[in-house]
């Protein structure tokens, strides 16, 4: 049964060599498009989210190049990406296709059985070893983006993109640990040649959301590299080994592991609000503390657990005097609108760090 | 005599302006986009030309708005900057101790806020345009009054009706039916400037400090019904700024001064003559992945000269 699984930044390259690790035959998702967007907004309810709609976008578009069977993460809290999967099974079947659904969420034992259940020759070393290779791609996309975010600073777009399709690609194909060893190497080298003798960054932006919106460069019309591309350097909180730690990890064995955003966030929200509410607060908090210049929210159009976040934030900003910008994101968003208001922000950050030196007209 | 030229081309209007070395605007044009932005600014060039005097030479040229990136590359400009930091730049140079700027203009609203001359915080519409003056516009064509005495007629009203201003769909909706409830005309159109400045604050002002003095500005500003609407919801006074409907060129005129002033730089602009060049934008979808970016080039007599939208460097231009 050929399965497929829903694409969010460059997790299919682990999903891939995890799955292919268990004989399971794969139908990548293909890249996100306009037509995937399309699609998704075509058939989703319109008060639906940007994340929902760009995932059955791209199941529409594997199950037509022959995925048989989904699988996907569940959920449960107050946000709705618990409520996805159900939703889209609903509505690829009235759409007529003919597929197999399979929500990963606990207990840990229904999720092994999935597993056993698609792999046909399923064993534990396999699994484990499996596990443990797509865990290390998964960590090195995160750390190649980590370090291009934070030194791949006045690098243009084009330059970032020709050079990170590339190396996620060798990534992708890489067999074994040392391959992955020299990719690492030879990409901080790059990036680093790149950027010789350029200016440095002045300003420090921490990036904080909804964990789709902030992985997906699809969906955030690029904010990460025009934001490099206007000199700033970058801290992104949110990346799904994080989550995955913090939520499934942890959260199976009932320990905390955010313990440190937790208490950050605690003056101004105790609770958890669904999605990743608490986390947004608490890393902009702590990115106050870390002396940040400013930071930027994304969230999709009608998220609540960021828009809790984001009336909490106003207090964030003026205790620490931390400016914060708010991008809300949907299939109406657009990229001239999104970078106009990252150069104004960019040059209010300016203007603020130079307070004492010229500023504009002053 | 110096002159520095300011070029705004939005989605609804192109505003060109030419300062002195003071800062003061010399000559003024106020031109509707139509969806053709390089049309529009050589046009608006020819009669800047035509009515400035023979003595002024353009030492700096600055463009801004959301086809800032596009002028600059028919005029050559010397600074291009976004719309929110021009406009706090001029507002800041006319009213030097502004704390607040609310600006409306054709499809975007914004707030700016300053403290001490700098931009700390701003907000812009993002997902409805409900309340600019694109809607205003369309409501004074249906009631058939000229949008210019739109304002004059809301001040007339004695008793403001209540409009629900949320979506301009419906505010329109709303606003039939109490016509058909036999309200008159003044009291209605006062109630709609009441019901945009409601939702205006309520959505882009939200949790933002408006301190006094505070700025109105964009073309909706002329509109004396909104400028009175705020002054009651704010309880202030509302400085409407002369040249209000032109500041975005004013702001881009003052940093192209800036600029060229410090930098001691000799200014990029091709002069008036790019008026006579014939500038074409074309677009296509590049088939190269799935991507399917889509490209947009400029050609100067017949030349491409400019191309962008594309995500690699398959397209980029040989330097």
């Amino acid at each position: 049964m050929k399965v497929t699984f829903p694409q969010m930044g460059s997790l299919n390259i682990p999903l891939e060599t995890l799955l292919q690790g268990l004989n399971i035959e794969i139908v990548s998702p293909p890249p996100l498009t306009k037509r995937t967007l399309n699609l998704g907004v075509k058939y989703s309810p319109e008060s639906a989210c940007l994340p929902f709609k760009l995932v059955l976008g791209n199941f529409i578009e594997a199950l037509e190049l022959g995925a048989e069977a989904i699988i996907m993460a569940g959920g449960n809290g107050p946000c709705r990406f618990g409520h996805f999967g159900e939703l889209a099974n609903d509505i690829l079947t009235d759409l007529g296709y003919e597929f197999e659904l399979y929500i990963l969420e606990p207990p840990v034992k229904s999720i092994v059985d999935i597993f056993v259940k698609l792999s046909p020759n399923f064993n534990w070393v396999q699994v484990i070893k499996s596990l443990r290779f797509a865990w290390k791609k998964l960590i090195l996309i995160e750390e190649i983006k980590k370090y291009r975010l934070k030194h791949g600073v006045f690098l243009s777009k084009n330059q970032i993109n020709k050079l990170e399709d590339e190396y996620l690609q060798l990534i992708r194909e890489a067999k074994n640990k040392e391959e992955l060893a020299s990719i690492d190497h030879n990409y901080k080298k790059e990036i680093d040649e790149f950027t010789d003798g350029q200016q440095t960054s002045l300003l420090k932006v921490g990036l904080v959301g909804d964990i789709y919106t902030v992985s997906e460069p699809f969906a955030n019309l690029n904010v990460s590299k025009r934001l490099n591309e206007l000199g700033v350097a970058i801290d992104r909180a949110v990346f799904v080994s994080k989550w995955v730690k913090d939520n499934l990890i942890c959260g199976a064995l009932n320990i905390s592991s955010n313990r440190k955003v937790i208490k950050a966030a605690k003056r101004y929200l105790q609770e958890g609000v669904g999605g990743l509410g608490l986390e947004t607060v608490g890393e902009t908090v702590l990115y106050g503390e870390q002396g940040y210049d400013g930071v930027i929210q994304l969230a999709p159009f009608g998220c609540m657990p960021e828009i809790v976040a984001k009336s909490l934030l106003t207090e964030v900003e003026r205790d620490f005097g931390l400016p914060v910008l708010t991008l809300t994101l949907d299939e109406h968003a657009s990229a001239t609108g999104v970078q106009t208001r990252l150069e104004a922000f960019v040059d209010l950050l300016t203007q603020k760090k130079n307070l004492n030196k010229k500023t504009f007209l002053n | 005599m110096n002159g520095y030229l300011g070029i705004d081309v939005g989605s609804v209007s192109t505003n060109l302006v030419v300062i002195n070395s003071e800062g003061e605007v010399l000559e003024k044009i106020y031109l509707r986009t139509k969806g053709q932005p390089i049309d529009v600014v050589q046009r608006g060039l020819k009669e800047l030309k035509q009515s400035l005097a023979d003595d002024i030479e353009i030492k700096g040229v600055g463009t801004t708005g959301s086809g800032r990136n596009l002028t600059s590359v028919v005029v050559g400009a010397d600074t291009v900057k976004n719309e929110i930091t021009a406009h706090a730049v001029a507002s800041s140079h006319i009213v030097p101790d502004v704390r607040t700027v609310l600006e409306i203009g054709g499809q975007d609203s914004k707030i700016t806020i300053l403290r001490n001359g700098i931009v700390v915080d701003f907000a812009m519409n993002t997902v409805c345009a409900a309340g600019t003056g694109s809607f205003l516009d369309q409501q004074a064509a249906r009631l058939g009054i000229p949008i210019e005495d739109f304002g004059k007629m809301a001040l007339k009203s004695k008793n403001k009706v209540r409009i629900a201003g949320r979506c301009s769909v419906f505010a329109e909706s709303d606003m039939i039916h109490k016509q058909q409830m036999g309200h008159n005309l003044e009291d209605i159109i006062a109630g709609l400037c009441e019901a945009l400045v409601r939702n205006y604050l309520n959505n882009v002002g939200q949790g933002k400090d408006i301190l006094a003095p505070v700025v109105f500005q964009g073309g909706v500003a002329a509109n004396e019904g909104i400028k009175e609407a705020f002054a009651e919801a704010l309880e202030t006074e509302i400085v409407v700024p002369e040249h209000h409907d032109v500041m975005g060129a004013i702001g881009a005129a003052l940093l192209a001064k800036d600029k060229i002033v410090n930098d001691g730089e000799e200014t990029s602009f091709k002069g008036w003559n790019v008026t006579e060049i014939e500038y074409t934008p074309s677009s296509f979808e590049c088939e190269g992945c799935a991507n399917l970016c889509e490209v947009i080039e400029i050609r100067m007599d017949g030349e491409i000269v400019s191309r962008w939208g594309h995500r690699c460097n398959k397209w980029d231009l040989a330097q």
